[in-house]
């Protein structure tokens, strides 16, 4: 897909928006999709992934791109492209996209703030009396992005808040100051955990997000992000630790393997299943359990009448099972 | 009548590392003199500033003979006072809980000001001079807003108790908080045995079957029986902590009061039965779920668990020898919305069980020491804080009524 760059303009001292028309008619992405951008530069092909920030439906798409200080393609972009050229592409790509109704809150910091854009443009024209809560961090006044575009969008979205935090705001900023935290995001938003959240900036922000909106009482799928780096590893998988000879004991509603070298206490209190216990060694009888199937090998010290013994009961701390086994309390 | 050379000749004879001689649990007259000597003299845990939000709010509790009721005054501040008319002497506020705007004796209309002033008192004579007959204050401190109070008239110095343990409890932000449930239980033991109890974790194994599914039974960061596992569990979780900035170690409170914070079992944020978060929205500024909990306890009648999502206070006060009022309150934070943060049953199932279990111990505590073959018996080692406990008692005990040498000395 080839796309013409017909304008472009300055967000920012260190942000620019491309607006790139498809050659192509058919051209269609929902709003949070990204594209990807293979770039020619210096006899090399770069590709980069940026968000789309215009709203679905229009004849160009926009890019808002930040200019990384040692970014190469970011660099060629901010310097080189211009109106009357052309770089190829292709997509759109990407799940962070916005679904259901009701109300939400958009969390970003910098050029975070793209995707989000084309999410709250498509609001504008679609739903506009949606409840949106927008939280945004930047480092200082000349940085905050869409400034007065959101200006704009707060007349066709009477229910659009925006609170603006600077991490070094000059003289004359009347807004947060400071960074994320979760008194400063509860101030802003008070019912942020109430919201569907979506999220964009740097990984330590949106992790600082994320646990704000858990603590806050949020929902887990309600909150959603957007990697602009690279994801995260996936956690390592636990190795399994049953092996071919143990067996199972079931309590309740719980299950647990038992080793061979184990009692049933050992192994119940290993998975901090509890069964109520004194000297765990076959003396006292508090570990008292009945069978309700399979069988045991037992050896105690007296904790155990022969009546009990005889009804089916056993002593979970003097006990290996031989088989799976059943056991109630 | 309080037996002062009794008490003298039992507390000579009372051996360090034992549970008390017999009279000390069952005996009425001693009953009396717990009230005297302890319960009139130290500072006693009444309840959470939420408790008593708007000015108005009161709340009334009994200690011994003396009914008192903590209010908030018009400035908001916090008070106390004996809730005993200055006319003749009919107690005022009657209910456990309420708002009032100013106190009025229900017998002849006396009315207070929130601040202890009598503002009027009909039918007195017109040299009847008010001032003189305000209520008689009841000594108040508020730490990180828990709510302390004391009948002496020259109450003992709090002020390392709450220089040391508010950096433990102040991230909690227990004054930011909400009561979600609350339960008194009365248990047929005497209080010493009620405080004994949950001074140890030597019967959990046997009792507590819901409170252990995530509580650890160590008591100290460095249990000689802690497992290999335990020891990295804590070493994990410290860190953690440190992270935050959050203190961990044990406090030096003497016998005075206990405050450490302490794990949960691998895995598991909070007391529920699957070790789940018992609220969703958690305290203060906290974003970590995974804090342990602090548990701090000061004598003679409050411990108390800080944890990542609620706080839970008990609250312990004396009606008999053999008859303890143990009161519940669980909290969590003032914006939590019931059904959607959290729900009561599971955020109180595992203490509620957990208190049933301690008062049928205690019960069957009390009814074997009546028996005229009971005898002190000695501590485990896992029981050191009951040792504190005793040794606090007795010590405050001699103070009192003077131990048998100072009266030699005589
Ligand atoms: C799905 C997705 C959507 C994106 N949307 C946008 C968007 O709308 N607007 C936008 O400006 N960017 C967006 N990005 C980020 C963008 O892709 C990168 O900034 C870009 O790839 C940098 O390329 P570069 O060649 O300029 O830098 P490189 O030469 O690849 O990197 C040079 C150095 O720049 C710094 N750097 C590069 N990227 C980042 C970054 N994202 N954060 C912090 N430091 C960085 C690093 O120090 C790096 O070592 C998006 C990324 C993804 C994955
Ligand atoms: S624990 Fe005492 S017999 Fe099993
Ligand atoms: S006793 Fe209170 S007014 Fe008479
Ligand atoms: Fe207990």
């Amino acid at each position: 897909m080839l796309l013409d760059c017909i304008a472009v303009r300055d967000e920012t001292p260190t942000v620019k928006t491309f607006a790139l028309r498809p050659r192509e008619t058919g051209f269609s992405h929902l709003p949070g999709q990204a594209v990807t951008l293979a770039l020619d530069i210096e006899r090399e092909t770069l590709y980069r992934t940026f968000s789309i920030a215009s709203a679905p439906g229009g004849e160009t798409i926009e890019l808002t791109i930040k200019r990384h200080p040692q970014g190469r393609a970011t660099g060629w972009l901010h310097q080189v492209l211009g109106p009357g050229m052309t770089v190829s592409a292709s997509g759109p790509i990407g799940r962070f996209v916005l679904d259901g109704a009701g109300p939400v809150a958009f969390v970003s910091a910098g050029s975070g703030a793209s995707p989000l854009m084309a999410m709250l443009r498509h609001l504008a024209a679609a739903a506009p009396g949606t409840d949106v809560a927008w939280f945004h961090a930047a480092r200082d006044e000349e940085e905050v992005v869409f400034a007065r575009e959101l200006t704009a969008l707060q007349r066709q979205l009477p229910k659009l808040s925006v609170s603006v935090v600077l991490s070094r705001p000059g003289p004359g900023w009347f807004g947060y100051r400071g960074r994320l935290g979760r008194r400063l995001l509860s101030v802003a938003i008070p019912d942020f955990a109430r919201r569907r959240v979506y999220c964009c900036g740097p990984d330590g922000f949106m992790q600082a997000a994320r646990l704000i909106h858990a603590a806050e009482g949020g929902a887990k799928d309600d909150f959603r992000i957007e990697h602009f780096g690279a994801a995260p590893k996936a956690p390592g998988v636990p190795v399994g630790e049953t092996d071919a000879s143990t067996v199972e004991v079931t309590l309740g509603e719980r299950s647990f393997p038992v080793a061979p070298t184990e009692t049933i206490l050992e192994a119940a209190t290993r998975r901090q299943i509890v069964i109520p216990c004194g000297c765990a060694s076959g003396i006292c009888g508090t570990c008292r359990v009945k069978i309700v199937t399979g069988e045991v090998t037992m050896r105690h010290n007296g904790g155990l009448s022969p009546e009990d013994e005889a009804a089916g009961y056993i002593l979970a701390c003097s006990s290996r099972p031989r088989t799976d086994v059943t056991i109630t309390l | 009548m309080i037996p002062a050379d009794r008490i003298q000749s039992l507390l000579a004879e009372r051996r360090d590392g034992f549970s008390l001689p017999q009279a000390f649990y069952v005996d009425e007259a001693f009953h009396e003199a717990d009230i005297a000597a302890v319960f009139e003299t130290e500072w006693l845990f009444a309840c959470n500033v939420c408790e008593i939000r708007k000015p108005g709010d009161f709340l009334t509790l009994t200690i011994g003979r003396n009914p008192v009721i903590v209010l908030r005054d018009r400035d908001g501040q916090v008070r106390a006072f004996h809730n005993t008319c200055r006319h003749r002497g009919s107690r005022i506020c009657l209910a456990e809980k309420g708002h009032a705007h100013r106190l009025t004796c229900s017998y002849h209309q006396w009315v207070y000001e929130l601040d202890g002033r009598l503002l009027h008192a009909r039918q007195m004579p017109g040299d009847f001079d008010p001032a003189g007959y305000g209520l008689k204050p009841v000594a108040v401190e508020v730490n990180c807003g828990m709510v302390y109070i004391c009948l002496a008239e020259t109450p003992p110095d709090l002020a390392h108790f709450r220089r040391t343990v508010a950096p433990y409890i102040a991230p909690h932000q227990p004054d930011r908080t909400k009561v979600a449930h609350e339960m008194t239980l009365i248990e047929e033991a005497n209080w010493k045995l009620v405080i004994e109890n949950n001074r140890e974790c030597y019967h959990c194994a046997g009792n507590h079957p819901e409170l252990l599914a995530t509580l650890v039974e160590f008591a100290l960061p460095d249990d000689p029986r802690g497992t290999a596992d335990f020891q990295k569990l804590m070493d994990r979780q410290t860190a953690r902590w440190e992270s935050h900035g959050l203190p961990h170690l044990p406090a030096d409170g003497g016998q005075e009061f206990r405050c450490i914070r302490l794990p949960f079992h691998d895995g598991a944020l909070s007391f529920t039965m699957d070790g789940g978060p018992a609220c969703r929205k958690l305290l203060g500024d906290f974003t970590d779920p995974d804090l342990g909990s602090v548990r701090m306890f000061r004598v003679p009648n409050n411990w108390n668990h800080f944890l990542a999502d609620h706080i839970i206070h008990f609250r312990v006060l004396p009606l008999s020898a053999g008859r303890t009022a143990v009161r519940t309150t669980w909290l969590v934070h003032e914006d939590a919305i019931e059904g959607v943060d959290y729900d009561i049953e599971r955020l109180t199932r595992v203490w509620i069980a957990t208190n049933d279990q301690d008062a049928r111990l205690a019960q069957i505590n009390h009814e074997g020491i009546a028996s005229m073959a009971y005898r002190p018996g000695p501590y485990a080692p896992s029981e050191f804080m009951l040792r504190n406990f005793t040794n606090w008692y007795a010590g405050k005990m001699a103070a009192f009524f003077g131990t048998p040498l100072a009266q030699a000395a005589e």
